[in-house]
């Protein structure tokens, strides 16, 4: 990884997406900063040259406690924030120079399962398919696909300020997939879910593995982490302190279940 | 569809389901705004009827005489008690028995005929709103009793009641455009029109970006294709929309309660007859759209700004106070302004609509204000354009 980032970061910005697609890597990290200026802590770095890079089909964690810098990561790459030092590829696109290709080739979800109250979940999924460009017979099929897919018939005529969290859950899952991104950001997707609504995402990130999609995907929930994630990130204080499969980060450490080898990898483990 | 299009459509819709607004913008204007003023109306007519009909207690203190002005007293309605001690009056009136005393001068009589001034002392309750109304009638009463002793006076010496009136003045109204009621309409109308399109708008503003923010649901809207700017102008254009729709049902609401005879009365001495033309109607709207532009630009700013939509409340207060100042000086602005009211927003607007119901319209007059507002407006829009693609504010909540 630290070859291809000082082999990459060489190489002019216009040839980088080319050289990304070539390389089958979805997304790419190269040294990405973010620095903010609050009035009351002063100068803080929330990410700090985090470089890493994805493949098709793979689903990527970002293991860290919280205020690590996992959303800040999620939004940089997600060009919801511009990052102060670095660049990014995602899906082929530049996160710097083609901040909406980049959007329109996500999906992003958090744990948040607000929704847009007074409209029904049908209309809501009909607005983001609209934002993403989809119109016509095409975004009607593509939101019956969904509807049976995520089991949303009972109501997808509701009003969204109407639905338990589990339905709300659903739609905004369909609502990030509407365009059927390859790639997903999903920001701890989980957080703050019952077991049964943390359910259907985990189902719904092993099936985008199935079907080939990437998939960033932060959590601190170490089990989460372990199950579905084929490498992980472990970043404390903006910095990505270890990456690889979960096997390596155990052969690193030494350690062997999961937590410990976090605790290890972030310095904490001499508190025990 | 354009994104700007597709993020105005929903908010319209949303903001079309809000019943909070529905209430604001439609019910309360059509509905309860002529309901209030027709019962305002009805409350100061029936006092005014009662206050008419009433008979009023007062006491009168004659040493000497004053016959003619007692019997004068009770034509005109007025109960009278003779008395003779001040300080049983002055009880009297302070426990509410009387209304007004009137103290007669020693020699009311002998100076009545010998064309001197009889003169007389009303005493009365300040803080008592019936004794104000008495002295009010009993006013009224002299001046009539005055003008017929003049009278008399100068027929004793053959003397025409022109003596005393060199001059006389008529007036006539000529025939005008617009109806005298729309002069009536245009001390109310502004001031009615620019808040309405203010206030009608506040809860959308706020809920379309604070609110939002505070939902969680800005950050998933942000990872759509769809650029700030875009979901800027799409949200600006449904604020603009309501401001716009706010301020209309607010002057149907006015035009409706103005047709009801109580509610003119409250402005004018009788009922009125008011009519707006479609070209008035059109300048209106005209007027009405930089205001708008200006208004929406403004709450948006706040709205991004605030973390929450009860920040956004904190804010709106001292906002308010620039707002309501400008529209409660048009009611006392006159058509015919001077040209540097023109550089003041709201109230420039709020003249407008006053020229635009009056037919006075003034061509430099409405287009350096038209300028201005424009102008005030492109500031405003593009501080919250500005402010929306600030990520630490926009990520704020």
């Amino acid at each position: 990884m630290v070859a291809w980032s000082v082999f990459s970061s060489g190489l002019p910005g216009k040839l980088l997406p080319y050289l990304t697609k070539w390389l089958k890597r979805m997304v790419t990290a190269l040294e990405l900063s973010k620095i903010f200026t609050d009035r009351k802590r002063g100068r803080v770095v929330a990410l700090d040259e985090v470089s890493f890079e994805t493949q098709p089909g793979e689903v990527f964690g970002i293991l860290g406690v919280n205020g690590a810098g996992k959303t800040t990561l999620l939004r940089v790459l997600g060009t919801i924030l511009a990052p102060s030092v670095g660049d990014a590829i995602v899906a082929g696109y530049n996160i710097l120079t083609q901040p909406q290709q980049v959007r329109q080739h996500i999906g992003y979800l958090t744990g948040s399962t607000a929704l847009y109250g007074r409209l029904t979940a049908r209309e809501m999924l009909t607005y983001f398919g609209s934002l993403y460009g989809l119109s016509g017979e095409l975004l009607r099929r593509r939101v019956d696909d969904l509807v049976e897919t995520l089991q949303m018939g009972e109501f997808i005529d509701g009003r969204c300020d109407r639905l338990s969290t589990g339905q709300r859950q659903r739609v905004s899952i369909a609502r990030s997939i509407i365009h059927s991104p390859p790639v997903m950001f999903m920001d701890e997707p989980t957080a703050g879910l019952d077991v049964v609504t943390s359910r259907t995402i985990i189902q719904f990130i092993e099936e985008s593995r199935r079907r080939g999609h990437t998939v960033l995907f932060s959590t601190h929930i170490m089990s989460e982490a372990e199950r579905l994630c084929d490498r992980i990130a472990v970043i404390h204080r903006g910095r990505i302190v270890a990456i690889g499969t979960l096997e390596e980060l155990r052969a690193r450490t030494g350690e062997r279940a999961l937590e410990l080898v976090f605790l290890s990898l972030i310095g904490e483990k001499g508190g025990e | 569809m354009n994104r700007t299009f597709v993020v105005f459509w929903k908010e319209l819709r949303e903001v079309l389901r809000d019943r909070r607004v529905i209430f604001s913008t439609v019910i309360s204007p059509l509905l309860f705004t002529p309901m209030l003023l027709w019962g305002i109306g009805m409350m100061l007519y029936q006092r005014e009827a009662s206050a008419r009909k009433v008979v009023i207690p007062v006491a009168v203190i004659a040493p000497q005489g004053g016959k003619e002005f007692t019997a004068a007293l009770e034509q005109a309605g007025f109960a009278v008690q003779q008395l003779t001690e001040r300080q049983q009056a002055e009880s009297m009136l302070r426990n509410r028995q009387v209304k007004a005393v009137a103290v007669l001068d020693e020699r009311f009589d002998e100076r009545l005929y010998n064309e001197s001034t009889a003169k007389v002392l009303v005493l009365y309750d300040p803080l008592n709103d019936s004794s104000r109304d008495a002295v009010q009638r009993l006013k009224a009463l002299a001046d009539r009793f005055s003008a017929e002793w003049v009278q008399r006076r100068l027929a004793r010496r053959f003397i025409g009641t022109e003596f005393t009136q060199p001059l006389s003045i008529t007036t006539q109204a000529i025939q005008t455009e617009n109806p005298v009621g729309n002069l009536v309409l245009s001390i109310i109308l502004p001031y009615v029109i620019v808040l309405s399109a203010f206030f009608g708008a506040v809860s959308p503003a706020f809920d379309l970006v604070a609110g939002e923010k505070e939902r969680g649901t800005l950050e998933t809207l942000l990872a759509t294709p769809a650029s700030r700017r875009q979901i800027v102008w799409g949200k600006f254009l449904t604020v603009t929309t309501v401001c716009m729709v706010a301020a209309i049902f607010a002057m149907l609401g006015m035009l409706l309660a103005f047709a009801l005879p109580a509610v003119s009365r409250i402005f004018a001495e009788r009922a009125v007859q008011f009519s707006l033309s479609l070209p008035t109607l059109g300048t209106l709207v005209i007027t009405l759209l930089p205001l708008s532009v200006f208004y929406s630009a403004l709450l948006l700013i706040i709205s991004t700004f605030a973390r929450n939509q009860k920040e956004a409340q904190t804010y709106l207060i001292p906002l308010s106070t620039l707002i309501v100042l400008p529209a409660v000086a048009s009611m006392f602005a006159r058509t015919e302004s001077g040209l540097w009211l023109a550089a003041v927003p709201v109230l420039n607007s709020a003249i407008i609509i006053k020229q635009v119901l009056t037919g006075v319209l003034e061509p430099s007059f409405m287009a350096l204000s038209l300028f201005i507002s424009c102008l005030t407006a492109a500031v405003a829009l593009q501080i919250a354009a500005r402010l929306f693609e600030q990520e630490t504010v926009l990520l704020s909540s």
